[in-house]
């Protein structure tokens, strides 16, 4: 399979290079798991197909960052990470959260004591918000649970970034 | 990811801020905001999210239609066969 030396992100970013990793990654593996074959079910097919997508990108992007470690254990052990489609429990708890927020403001609200106090409190809201979002990032980025906030903001990037190649190589599969 | 950032603890507020700026940049459409306060910072980490999300679900639909087209590949559409060849040599 095909390695793309560790890059800076910059150089990641819109990368042809890249992309043609993950793509002929993503070729290698779909021949390696028989995908082409007629005996498959649909969704045992599009699993295939997922699987060796991950794959390819992982190791394309190599054992630098964090995520793509991550992502390398989890397919070896056989499961699936992503929740591509959001469930209704997703939504019901989507509203929670917000009126969670809501609450938190409001009783965080600053009353008018001293000009320091207010301050104070304005902060611990919007530290406990940011808290809020990066919980939700770790979840979805491979390997977050383990992180601190300041590795978790690179490795989302370098994530992102990684990810839209995998999106852009597929495309080039799909659309060719 | 390039060694120039420190590998734990302490990460200086240059750094920090840095990565926020690439953030802001790399999310498509993404108003422009002025100022890092934390307010910012919030809706910039929320946003990511979404756009994380987003590039899931591409993904899922992407897989569903390769699915479909190997699924199709015993007719002999000329995608079909460029597919076929290179998966099956």
């Amino acid at each position: 399979m095909l390695m793309y030396a560790s890059p800076s992100l910059s150089m990641l970013q819109g990368s042809k290079q890249f992309k043609h990793a993950i793509l002929k990654n993503l070729l290698l593996g779909l021949r390696k798991g028989g995908v082409a074959s007629r005996d498959m079910s649909f969704h045992e097919r599009k699993n295939a197909i997922r699987h060796a997508a991950d794959a390819a990108l992982a190791t394309a992007r190599g054992v630098a960052p964090c995520w793509s470690r991550s992502l390398t254990a989890e397919l070896s052990h056989g499961r699936h990470l992503r929740h591509a489609k959001s469930r209704p429990s997703e939504c019901k708890s989507r509203s929670k959260m917000v009126c969670k927020n809501k609450i938190l403001r409001r009783s965080l609200r600053p009353r008018p004591k001293s000009k320091a106090t207010a301050k104070a409190a304005r902060v611990v809201v919007a530290r406990t918000m940011v808290r809020r979002r990066a919980r939700a990032l770790r979840e979805i980025v491979p390997g977050g649970r383990g992180m601190d906030e300041c590795t978790l903001l690179g490795e989302t990037l370098d994530y992102a970034v990684s990810l839209k190649a995998q999106v852009d190589a597929m495309q080039l599969l799909c659309y060719c | 990811m390039s060694s120039r950032r420190s590998s734990r603890g302490n990460i200086s507020e240059d750094e920090i801020n840095e990565l926020i700026s690439k953030l802001q940049s790399l999310l498509p459409a993404s108003s422009r905001r002025r100022g890092s306060g934390q307010a910012s910072t919030t809706k910039l980490l929320k946003e990511t999210c979404s756009y994380i999300k987003s590039l899931h679900r591409e993904v899922d639909d992407l897989s569903d239609r390769l699915s479909d087209l190997m699924s199709t590949m015993d007719h002999n559409s000329p995608g079909a066969e460029i597919i076929r060849s290179i998966l099956r040599s």
